[in-house]
């Protein structure tokens, strides 16, 4: 239980800071293809793509 | 003879859409006196779009609270929502950033007041006289609170009259002498005044105009028809709110332009000179003569003054209540919602929390204390949202008596439209906020990690769990309504265990924080003993029925041991009533077999009867279950 809650927790932040890393990118006119959204996503897919599997396998 | 008294009526249902409107109105409404220039330091001319977008979100979150709060009228707000869709440790997390948007309210709120207040004494509106000024304020109203205070609904109706009154007169005025459409459209340089960075900022930080939408929901449990008025209340704030925050910065910029200084930045008066005071530098930029625009100056400065001295109360009287709202939960440790033995209120909460106001303001940056609050309510806000969808999804069958508009269905269920789009403005708002100021995100994520540590350590520490709702129990009156009296006796003898009922009976009867509780707790000595004898294990019984009675009563609940013969105890009962001049007596009834037994001592009592007698039967005591409960009171 709380190993799941752990990776929730953890997603969670990663998704926070993958939208933090890639707010601050564009605020300071990062294009498309800078450092700042390529690891911007990178934090964001990870988070995103880890609850999607705690959820699959709750399911 | 007994003395009757009118109960207190604080918590009946009473408050219309009437009183809703105006409470809601008055917290809203005040914002706009600091809200105005932080937002124009940011959006520049932009600041009139800024508000309408921010004031879209606003009314998705004012529609989605309007159908949770009839849903749940409970005070709490996004924490109570939280607490249903989800789990205790969400609720926690709301309330916990609710907690922050009361304390940056005291101290913004505080630290404009000076500012207003320089009309009359200009060495206020400077550092380190608006500081200096605002943590004073605070100190005071929170020794006010902590001395326990009512909010005034009459004074709330009045005020808020007077403000909506003032910014309508305000705006008139300024469409009338000043309104410009291509002044508005000059002041605007797409992408470099304001930047788009800076224009998101503004978006978010133009959101601390709209809160207090939390004060409805607070008031639900006083709502009268909640499921009628609290969507007209919310629907009217909505609209009036909503009109004149378009209005204003409008008619502002228009008296106060964006121009270009020599090194080449963009900025208004409305974002700098005035950027502590924005609505007297409407009054000063209104093209009025001297003598109109000095009375203008002093009405608006007092008004002002006054409606964010309000503010600050309200926002210790938001601390004061979530402190007792979250220790009911069991979510804060009992150190930090300890009660004033005398007043009555949490009162070292009221002190930390104005404490850290006062340290929030010490630098005098009210950028910093802007985006404090966008965080707190952005999160508030965002999980109330992602609650009421929650709600929709998991209680998809309940029949509610108000929706909010604009549903889809999909998934199973009528997804709420609003509840979505509010729920990625103020999420995305949260993001700009944190990601465009290091120093809000470090102080927030600080406040916020701090608070679930704390949560966490307490929890384990009790022994609770972490997500299940644990409640503190406090036992119902049986019964008791619509008289209170003076001083009560609480009657127990030896033979028969302690009841709760018994207590919180006499707590109802003796509601107001003056009346004393005293537990006449008595000790049968048999005859073959002196009266005197040496009896610890039956001592010890009668004084722990004292201290029980104490810990669900505290401090004013007095109580003796008093030895009595066998058959004596009724007697003891009257005599001590007499005494002491209770105004009434609470007995238990026995029961025996199931059936109620009138023994000697309730027949004594009953035949001496010094005063009223209140007689509780309470099924606890009984072997056999007792199918009602109820009270039986005797005129004396």
């Amino acid at each position: 239980m709380i190993y799941k809650q752990a990776v929730r927790v953890f997603s969670a932040v990663f998704v926070l800071i993958g939208l933090l890393v890639l707010v601050v990118t564009l605020a300071n006119g990062g294009g498309p293809a800078s450092v700042g959204v390529l690891m911007g996503v990178a934090f964001l897919a990870v988070g995103v793509g880890r609850l999607w599997v705690g959820a699959r396998m709750e399911r | 003879m007994a003395q009757r008294i009118p109960r207190d009526e604080s918590l009946s249902r009473v408050h219309g859409v009437g009183a809703l409107f105006s409470a809601a109105y008055g917290n809203v409404g005040s914002s706009i006196y600091y809200a105005l220039g932080v937002t124009a330091a940011f959006a520049l001319g932009l600041t009139p779009v800024a508000f309408v977008i921010s004031g879209l979100i606003f009314a998705a979150t004012a529609a989605t609270y309007a159908e949770a709060t009839v849903m749940y009228p409970e005070a709490g707000g996004s924490s109570s929502f939280a607490r249903h869709a989800f789990n205790e440790m969400v609720s926690f997390i709301a309330a916990w950033g609710q907690m922050l948007n009361y304390t940056i309210t005291v101290a913004i709120s505080a630290f404009f007041v000076p500012h207003y207040l320089a009309v009359f004494w200009p060495w206020l509106g400077s550092s380190p006289g608006d500081v200096v000024g605002g943590a004073v304020l605070i100190v005071g109203l929170a020794l006010i609170n902590i001395r326990g205070t009512e909010e005034s609904a009459k004074l709330n109706l009045i005020l808020a009259v007077a403000d909506l009154a003032t910014q309508v007169v305000l705006v008139g005025i300024g469409l009338a002498l000043v309104f410009s459409p291509q002044v508005l459209v000059d002041n605007i340089h797409l992408g470099v005044a304001p930047t788009w960075s800076d224009f998101a900022l503004g978006i978010a930080v133009g959101m601390i105009a709209y809160t207090g939408i939390e004060t409805i929901s607070n008031m639900a449990e006083e709502a009268k028809d909640a499921a009628r008025t609290i969507p007209r209340s919310v629907g009217l704030t909505v609209v009036a709110v909503l009109g004149l925050y378009l209005l204003i910065p409008i008619v502002a910029l228009s008296a106060m332009p964006v121009t270009e200084n020599a090194a080449g930045h963009f900025t208004t008066a409305l974002g700098s000179t005035f950027a502590d005071d924005p609505i007297l530098g409407i009054v000063e930029n209104l093209g009025l003569s001297s003598v109109p625009t000095e009375i203008l100056r002093y009405y608006v400065g007092v008004l002002a003054a006054v409606i964010l001295l309000i503010a600050t109360n309200a926002g210790l009287i938001g601390v004061s209540r979530l402190t007792y709202s979250m220790g009911q939960h069991r979510q804060l440790p009992e150190a930090l919602r300890q009660v004033h033995p005398k007043y009555r209120t949490p009162y070292i909460a009221i002190l930390i929390f104005a404490a850290i106001a006062i340290v929030t303001l010490l630098p005098g940056k009210t950028d910093f204390l802007a985006t404090m609050y966008s965080f707190g309510a952005m999160l508030s806000f965002t999980i109330a949202h992602v609650a009421l969808i929650q709600l929709r999804r998991k209680q998809r069958d309940v029949e509610r008596t108000w929706k909010a508009p604009l549903n889809i269905r999909a998934f199973g269920f009528d997804v709420p439209l609003v509840a979505v789009f509010g729920g990625l403005g103020t999420f995305g708002a949260w993001i700009v906020v944190m990601a465009l100021n290091p120093r809000t995100l470090i102080v927030g994520t600080g406040w916020m990690v701090l608070g679930v540590v704390v949560y966490v350590l307490y929890r384990r520490n009790q022994k609770l769990p972490l997500t299940e709702t644990v409640k503190v129990v406090t036992p119902e009156p049986l019964g008791v309504e619509e008289v209170e009296y003076r001083s009560v006796l609480v009657g127990f003898e030896d033979d028969e265990s302690f009841s709760p009922e018994m207590v919180a009976t006499a707590i109802k009867l003796a509601s107001k924080r003056r009346r004393g509780i005293h537990v006449h707790s008595m000790l049968t000595v048999p005859t073959n003993l002196p009266l005197d004898a040496e009896m610890p294990e039956q001592e010890e019984a009668a004084q722990r029925m004292i201290e029980e009675a104490r810990l669900i009563g505290g401090q004013r609940v007095t109580g003796h041991v008093a030895r009595v013969r066998p058959g004596q105890a009724g007697y003891s009962i009257s005599e001590e009533a007499e005494l002491i001049k209770a105004a009434a007596i609470v007995i238990g009834l026995r029961y025996r077999a199931g059936v109620p037994l009138y023994d000697k001592t309730l027949q004594t009592v009953l035949g001496e009867r010094p005063c009223r007698v209140i007689v509780v039967s309470d099924p606890t005591s009984s072997p056999v279950a007792v199918p009602t409960e109820a009270v039986v009171e005797v005129t004396g």
